[in-house]
C-alpha cells in the first residue's frame, strides 16, 4: 500500500463527510471551508442510546497537524462533558486515557476517533455518569 | 514501500527529461507516488504570470484510477474551489489508462485557460463569472498577484 | 440555485430541493413536509456543525448532493398532555422509537440499569478463579450441605481459612463488585450511599471475614435495619421474571432459575452463588446452587453460627447476583458512584484536584469522605 499524502487523506475524509457516507452516529467537517491547509475540524457525536448521553450532540474540535495521519489529530469537546477520558477543565481528550490516540495508528481516521468517542461514552463503566447540562460548554 | 510500477518509473523519467513547457513535477523523495507541481498560468488569461504550486498524488490503482490533483496556491476560478479541489473531467469519469500524469497537467492548464462556470465547484465564484465576467476575471488577475506570483 | 440535498435519519433518508439561498428554518419546515417531524424538532447536521435557523443553506457550504444528518430533540418539549400526532404516531421504525420514547419511559432506562457492572459478563477467569479452590462438597454433606446445614465449628474453620478470607477481602475491596451488589440489592439501594460505606467499611470486611465477627452479627443486622421477612422474597424472583434489554445480563438471568430454585429450600444457598468466575457459571445453572459448596458455607455460617442474623439481608446481599435485584425496579437506587461521589468530585475539584479516575480511586478508598480522599491523593495512593 503506498501511503496517502496528508491532504489527500483529508480531502477523503472531507468528502465521505460532506456526502454524508459516515455513520449517522458523527458527523465532521472542516470548521473553516476556506483553510487550504485543511487543520481545523469541527465533529459531532450523537450520544448512544441507552445512556446518560442519549440523545445528546456533543460538540468536538479537532487539529490535524502537519502530521496527520502519521499522528493523530489533538481533539477537544467544546461540549461539557464528563468522560474519564476528557480534561475536565479543558474538554482535551487525553491521549493517555484514550486507547485510540494512544495507539493510532495511520489507518484510522478522524471517524474512528469520534466512534470511538461514542463508544467510550457507551461503556459499562461511563454510561451512567452524571453529565453536565446539554448545551453547556469547556 | 512497495516497489513502484514501472509505468510510474517511465513516466517520472519523462518528465523529468522531457518537460512540459510551463510545468514541473517532481516526486517527493519518501513517497515516489506523490509529486510537488508548478504550473505556469496561461497566457492571456486572468492567470498570465502566476505560478501555481498543485500537489499530485498516484493512487494504488493507477492508472486503472485518475491520479489526485489538488491546487496549493490559492486561485479565483469557477472550477476550482476553495481548498483547490478541481473539476475536471479527466480527473473524474473521463479518465482513462491512457492517459498520463503530464496530460493531466496540460488539462489543468487548460482549464485556467478556458474557465467553464457552466460546470461549476466553486458556487460562489461561478455565479460572479456568470453574472459579471469582467469583475470575475479582474478578481483573478488580482488573486494571481496576490498569491500566484513569481518570486 | 436549487439544489438537492439528503436528509438521513436512522433508517430514513429523504430527498429535499431547495434554493440554497434558503434559511436552515425554511429548509426544516420543507423537511417536515415530507417527513411528519416538526421543525421545532429537527436539528440538522452538517460537517461537523449544527445548523442555526437564521443561517442559509449556502453559508455552511451545502452542496448539491450533499447529505446532512437530522436528529430529533426530546420528545420533552413535543409532547406535551396531548401528543402531537405528527411525533409519536408516526415513528413507526425502531429507531424512531427508541429517541421518542426514551426520555419519557424511565421503566426503559431501569431494566437496563444492572448492566453497568456484570461481574458474571465482565470479569474474565482470573480475578475470581480463587473462589473455585474451596473445600469439596463432601464437607457438608452428599448434598453439598444445601439441607443438612454444616455444624458451626466447621463453618467457623472455614472462615478462619486465610485464603477464603483474603478471597473476600479482595471482593470487598473491587468497588466495581461493591457497586454490583448495592445494585442487585433493594435494601442496600435502599439504604442509599450508606450501603458503599457499610461494605467498604474495614468493619463489614472484617465481620465477613472473622468468625468472632459473624458471631457479633445481631447488632450489625440491626443496624442495618434489616430483618424485615418480606425482603427475601423480592431478593428471589420467579424465573423469568426479569426480562432485560441489556444483552450483558441475559446470563444472570439464566441462572435465575436455578439459584432461585436453591433459594427455595435453602435461602443462604445462594448466598455467595453468584460470585464465582465465569467459568462456573454454566454449572451453576445446571446444577444449581448445591453443586457449589462455598455456597452453602457462609449460609450456614449465616445460620449456625449467627442465628440472628438476618439471612434475607445476607442472602440479597450475595445472592442477588443472578438478577434478583431487578426484580424490584420501583425502589431501585442505581446511582453510579461517580453520581454519589458528585458533592464529593466537585470539592476535590474545587481543590486543584482534576483527574477524574484518580478522585474516583481516592473516594471510593476513603468510602466517600473528602479528607481522607485528600490523604490518599497526596500520599499519591491511588
Amino acid at each position: 500500500m503506498s501511503k496517502i499524502p496528508r491532504s489527500f487523506r483529508l480531502l477523503e475524509e472531507l468528502e465521505k463527510g460532506e456526502k454524508g457516507m459516515g455513520p449517522e452516529s458523527c458527523s465532521y467537517g472542516l470548521a473553516d471551508n476556506d483553510d487550504i491547509t485543511m487543520t481545523h475540524w469541527n465533529g459531532t457525536i450523537l450520544g448512544p442510546p441507552h445512556s446518560n448521553h442519549e440523545n445528546r450532540i456533543y460538540f468536538v474540535a479537532l487539529v490535524c497537524g502537519e502530521e496527520y495521519p502519521d499522528q493523530p489529530p489533538q481533539i477537544r469537546f467544546l461540549s461539557k462533558i464528563n468522560l474519564p477520558c476528557v480534561n475536565q477543565t479543558t474538554g482535551d481528550v487525553q491521549a493517555s486515557s484514550f486507547n485510540t490516540l494512544k495507539n493510532w495508528k495511520r489507518s484510522y481516521t478522524m471517524e474512528t476517533l469520534l466512534l470511538d468517542l461514542r463508544k467510550e461514552m457507551a461503556l459499562p463503566a461511563n454510561k451512567k455518569l452524571p453529565q453536565p447540562a446539554e448545551g453547556t460548554t469547556f | 514501500m512497495a516497489s513502484l510500477p514501472k509505468r510510474i518509473i517511465k513516466e517520472t523519467e519523462r518528465l523529468v527529461s522531457d518537460p512540459v513547457p510551463g510545468i514541473t513535477a517532481i516526486p517527493h523523495e519518501e513517497n515516489l507516488r506523490y509529486f510537488q507541481v508548478t504550473v505556469e498560468g496561461p497566457e492571456q488569461s486572468p492567470y498570465e504570470n502566476g505560478v501555481f504550486n498543485l500537489e499530485l498524488f498516484l493512487p494504488d490503482d493507477y492508472p486503472m484510477e485518475a491520479p489526485k490533483v489538488r491546487f496549493l496556491t490559492k486561485i479565483y476560478h469557477p472550477n476550482i474551489d476553495r481548498l483547490g479541489r478541481i473539476c475536471l473531467d479527466v480527473l473524474k469519469n473521463n479518465w482513462s489508462p491512457a492517459l498520463q500524469i503530464r496530460t493531466v497537467l496540460l488539462s489543468v492548464q487548460a482549464l485556467l485557460a478556458s474557465p467553464n462556470p457552466n460546470d461549476p465547484l466553486a458556487n460562489d465564484v461561478a455565479e460572479e463569472w456568470l453574472q459579471n465576467e469582467d469583475n470575475a476575471i479582474a478578481k483573478a488577475r488580482e488573486w494571481t498577484n496576490m498569491y500566484a506570483s513569481k518570486q | 440555485m436549487s439544489i438537492t440535498i439528503h436528509v438521513k435519519s436512522g433508517q430514513n433518508k429523504w430527498d429535499v430541493s431547495i434554493d440554497s439561498t434558503s434559511s436552515v428554518g425554511e429548509l426544516k419546515r420543507a423537511i417536515a413536509e415530507i417527513s411528519d417531524i416538526p421543525a421545532e424538532n429537527q436539528r440538522l447536521i452538517y460537517s461537523g456543525k449544527i445548523l442555526k435557523d437564521d443561517l442559509t443553506v449556502d453559508s455552511y457550504k451545502i452542496l448539491n448532493d450533499h447529505s446532512i444528518h437530522l436528529v430529533k430533540s426530546g420528545a420533552k418539549k413535543s409532547t406535551p398532555a396531548a401528543p402531537a400526532g405528527g411525533t409519536t404516531g408516526k415513528s413507526a421504525s425502531g429507531s424512531e422509537q427508541r429517541t421518542e420514547s426514551t426520555p419519557t419511559a424511565p421503566a426503559n432506562l431501569s431494566t437496563g440499569q444492572g448492566g453497568g457492572f456484570n461481574p458474571l459478563s465482565d470479569l474474565t477467569s482470573a480475578r475470581y478463579a480463587g473462589f473455585l479452590n474451596l473445600p469439596s462438597a463432601d464437607s457438608f454433606g452428599p448434598d453439598g450441605g444445601l439441607t443438612s446445614a454444616p455444624n458451626s465449628d466447621e463453618v467457623l474453620r472455614m472462615l478462619e481459612n486465610p485464603v477464603m478470607q483474603s478471597q473476600m477481602n479482595e471482593m470487598l475491596s473491587n468497588p466495581q463488585m461493591i457497586d454490583f451488589l448495592i445494585q442487585q440489592s433493594p435494601q442496600l439501594q435502599s439504604m442509599g450511599p450508606q450501603a458503599r460505606q457499610l461494605l467498604q467499611s474495614p468493619f463489614f470486611r472484617q465481620m465477613m471475614t472473622n468468625p468472632d465477627m459473624i458471631r457479633q452479627s445481631m447488632q450489625f443486622s440491626n443496624m442495618l435495619g434489616g430483618g424485615d421477612g418480606s425482603s427475601e422474597a423480592s431478593a428471589f424472583p420467579a424465573p423469568g421474571s426479569t426480562e432485560q434489554d441489556n444483552p450483558g445480563r441475559s446470563q444472570s438471568s439464566e441462572q435465575t432459575g436455578s439459584d432461585a430454585s436453591a433459594a427455595g429450600t435453602n435461602p443462604f444457598a445462594s448466598l455467595l452463588g453468584s460470585m464465582p468466575p465465569p467459568q462456573q457459571s454454566g454449572s451453576q445453572a445446571n446444577g444449581g446452587a448445591g453443586a457449589n459448596p462455598f455456597l452453602s458455607m457462609l449460609g450456614g455460617a449465616g445460620g449456625a453460627a449467627a442465628p440472628n442474623f438476618d439471612p434475607a439481608l445476607l442472602s440479597s446481599l450475595f445472592g442477588a447476583g443472578a438478577g434478583a435485584g431487578s426484580s424490584a425496579p420501583a425502589q431501585q437506587d442505581t446511582r453510579p458512584p461517580e453520581e454519589r461521589y458528585e458533592q464529593q468530585l466537585r470539592q476535590l475539584n474545587e481543590m486543584g484536584f482534576f483527574e477524574f479516575d484518580r478522585n474516583i480511586a481516592a473516594l471510593r478508598r476513603s468510602g466517600g469522605s473528602v479528607q481522607g480522599a485528600l490523604d490518599a491523593l497526596l500520599n499519591g495512593d491511588v
